[in-house]
């Protein structure tokens, strides 16, 4: 916060000045309508004259330290007031308020813009309060603003002074639904059905009794028809795990914030989001490997707790410049029974190289194509013919990457939220309890 | 700054802002016209170059045009021949008020937000008080001038009233205990 101090307000010099002028005038001049005409001024100006002695500290107040993009917090003020000594109470002196939220991208306040102006009054903190709204994932600041403060009879300003905010994380917003079954359901536990027999509750068949089959598993009705006994089966229920590979090397498209147009690295970040939570409201395990830009891997997890820490890493991320090179040799540590989706506008030939590589170690690979439908690159100072030429021509090389990767098993999708991707775990969950098919 | 700016400036303030900068617009308007309803009538110069300052003065309601317009005002009210003491000076006394008091208001207040109803009442209720002050002088001004008094004695013996009525304005003014709540 920047340090303010009590200055005369115009209103007071105003009123002073040509409350005194009229009062000589008068008296010199022998004009008693000047008198009559200023002497409300001079009125006004005697009890704002005395300057405020204390020494105001406002500060911000965020109410929440994390939210989803759209959603909103409220940011209240404090005002912690030093008082001189041996003077009046300091909180005395002030008596009106005003704040005037830093406007910034993506964020939008309430009231007015989040400008308001109120009273030094019983219950004026609830008052004062304005509600600020983050419009896209990220970690902005939120609550920077300028504060102004009003001595009595509004005849001192402080300030104003910049009120500086809180950090705030904002997670992608993302609503996923699916009823599609993991393709490689894997482990002890879950929610999916799996290939073999077990002790889950979907029945797979009836067969005739065997040792060791548990007798409560005994079909009655059929044993009594047959004259044989026979027993209910039904399916394992396993867990499954899922590893999002997101595409941080740009972002094209612009961002309108959670209810405009959304860039590339929207529609990745909010498909990563949306792909999580689903996962994890589902059991399964979530892992999270950024590429080309900055920022952390998540190593797999579950559990709400993991889908916070996925989230916020989601929230953090920024496109980088790393090259498209490093990519070739990653090793994404994907297991067992890991459904990979790789979320990329598939402008990067190292993104495709590195889901195809996925695909031939016999996972699951879906890749969600996060390109903006309908973008059109600005051409600046450029020819705009020659960059609509060389943008077709970039499109058409990059729906030959996608037909290739179809060709080879990893299917294309673009991102259209939920449901996007059912129809391919379908099949690709077909695929896998074929026999002879699949490494898991 | 074009005409389009600055209509599309007027058009982003809330209606209390715009009513409140019109009143500061008319209001030195209004208390030039009494004059000219006391006396006679005003120079040619006089009309624009007050209609100017008062202009300047909505546009920017904290600046020191503010001043300048009230001491126009105020010069040719006492450079006005005709009847000293005419009952015009009350209301322009109240226009001179309203527009020093609704460019304080739209001065504390951002250009963007509506103006608070308590802050407007308070200072609805100032106002009214401290005006009470205009009639008062001006019935005071008229009987001691019908008495007879020397011209030089009864304005100070005005200035000292108005002195002890703003000494009690100190005293109302000054803080009490109990008054705010939460701090």
């Amino acid at each position: 916060m920047s340090e303010g101090r009590w200055e005369p307000t115009a209103a007071l010099l105003r009123a002073a000045l040509v409350g005194l002028g009229g009062l000589v005038l008068a008296v010199v001049g022998g004009e008693p309508a000047v008198l009559a005409l200023t002497a409300p001024l001079l009125l006004l100006a005697v009890p704002a004259v005395v300057r405020p002695r204390s020494r105001p500290r406002p500060a911000s107040t965020v109410d929440h330290g994390s939210l989803r993009e759209g959603q909103a917090v409220r940011v209240g003020l404090d005002l912690e007031v030093s008082e001189a000594p041996g003077g009046p109470d300091g909180a005395r002196e002030v008596e009106q308020v005003t704040r005037v939220v830093v406007p910034t991208a993506f964020q939008r306040a309430r009231p007015d813009g989040g400008q308001v102006s109120r009273l030094v009054r019983d219950g004026w903190q609830r008052s004062i309060e304005v509600e600020v709204s983050p419009r896209r994932w990220g970690t902005p600041v939120l609550g920077e603003e300028q504060v102004a403060l009003f001595s009595r009879w509004g005849g001192w300003r402080w300030g104003p002074v910049a009120v500086t905010g809180r950090a705030v994380r904002v997670m992608p917003a993302g609503v996923y639904r699916s009823r599609a079954e993991a393709p490689r359901p894997r482990g002890l536990v879950g929610a999916h059905r799996a290939a073999r027999p077990g002790s889950g509750t979907e029945l797979a068949g009836i067969r005739p009794f065997q040792a060791g089959d548990r007798l409560r598993r005994i079909d009655w009705r059929v044993s009594l028809r047959t004259d044989e006994l026979h027993v209910t089966t039904t399916r394992a229920e396993q867990d499954a795990g899922l590893l999002l590979v997101v595409d941080l090397f740009a972002e094209h498209g612009l961002s309108g914030g959670v209810d405009g147009d959304a860039s590339s690295l929207d529609l990745t970040v909010r498909a990563a989001a949306a792909l999580a939570e689903h996962a994890v409201r589902t059991g399964d395990r979530v892992a999270l490997r950024p590429i080309g830009g900055r920022a952390r891997a998540v190593p797999p997890g579950a559990g709400q707790r993991h889908l916070r820490r996925v989230l916020g890493t989601l929230a953090d991320v920024r496109t980088g410049s790393s090259s498209a090179d490093d990519v070739a040799p990653l090793d994404l540590r994907a297991g067992a029974g890991t459904t990979v989706v790789v979320l990329s506008p598939l402008l990067v030939d190292a993104v495709a190289t590195t889901a195809a590589a996925l695909v031939r170690r016999g996972l699951p690979v879906v890749v969600v194509d996060t390109l903006p439908p309908g973008l059109r690159p600005d051409p600046g100072q450029s020819d705009p013919v020659l960059v609509d030429l060389a943008w077709r021509m970039r499109r058409l090389e990059r729906e030959q990457v996608a037909t290739a990767l179809a060709a080879i098993g990893c299917p294309v999708v673009v991102w259209r939220g939920a449901g996007t991707v059912d129809e391919v775990m379908r099949r690709l969950a077909r695929r896998g309890q074929r026999p002879g098919v699949g490494g898991a | 700054m074009t005409a389009v700016d600055a209509l599309a400036r007027v058009d982003a303030w809330p209606a209390s802002h715009r009513v409140l900068r019109l009143v500061v617009l008319a209001g030195p308007l209004v208390a030039l016209a009494c004059s000219v309803v006391a006396s006679e009538p005003a120079r040619w110069w006089v009309w624009p170059l007050v209609a100017l300052l008062a202009v300047g003065w909505a546009a920017a309601p904290g600046s020191g045009v503010g001043g300048l317009t009230l001491a126009a005002v105020v010069v040719r009210w006492a450079q006005a021949d005709g009847d000293a003491l005419h009952v015009a000076v009350v209301p322009a006394a109240a226009a001179l008020l309203a527009a020093h008091v609704a460019a304080l208001l739209c001065a504390t207040a951002p250009p963007g937000a509506a103006l608070d109803r308590r802050v407007a009442r308070l200072w609805a209720g100032r106002a009214a008080g401290v005006l009470v002050a205009a009639p008062v002088l001006w019935l005071l001004a008229g009987a001691l001038r019908d008495g007879g008094r020397p011209d030089a004695l009864w304005p100070a013996a005005l200035a000292v009233v108005l002195v002890l009525v703003a000494g009690a304005a100190v005293l109302l003014a000054a803080p009490r205990d109990g008054v705010r709540g939460d701090w």
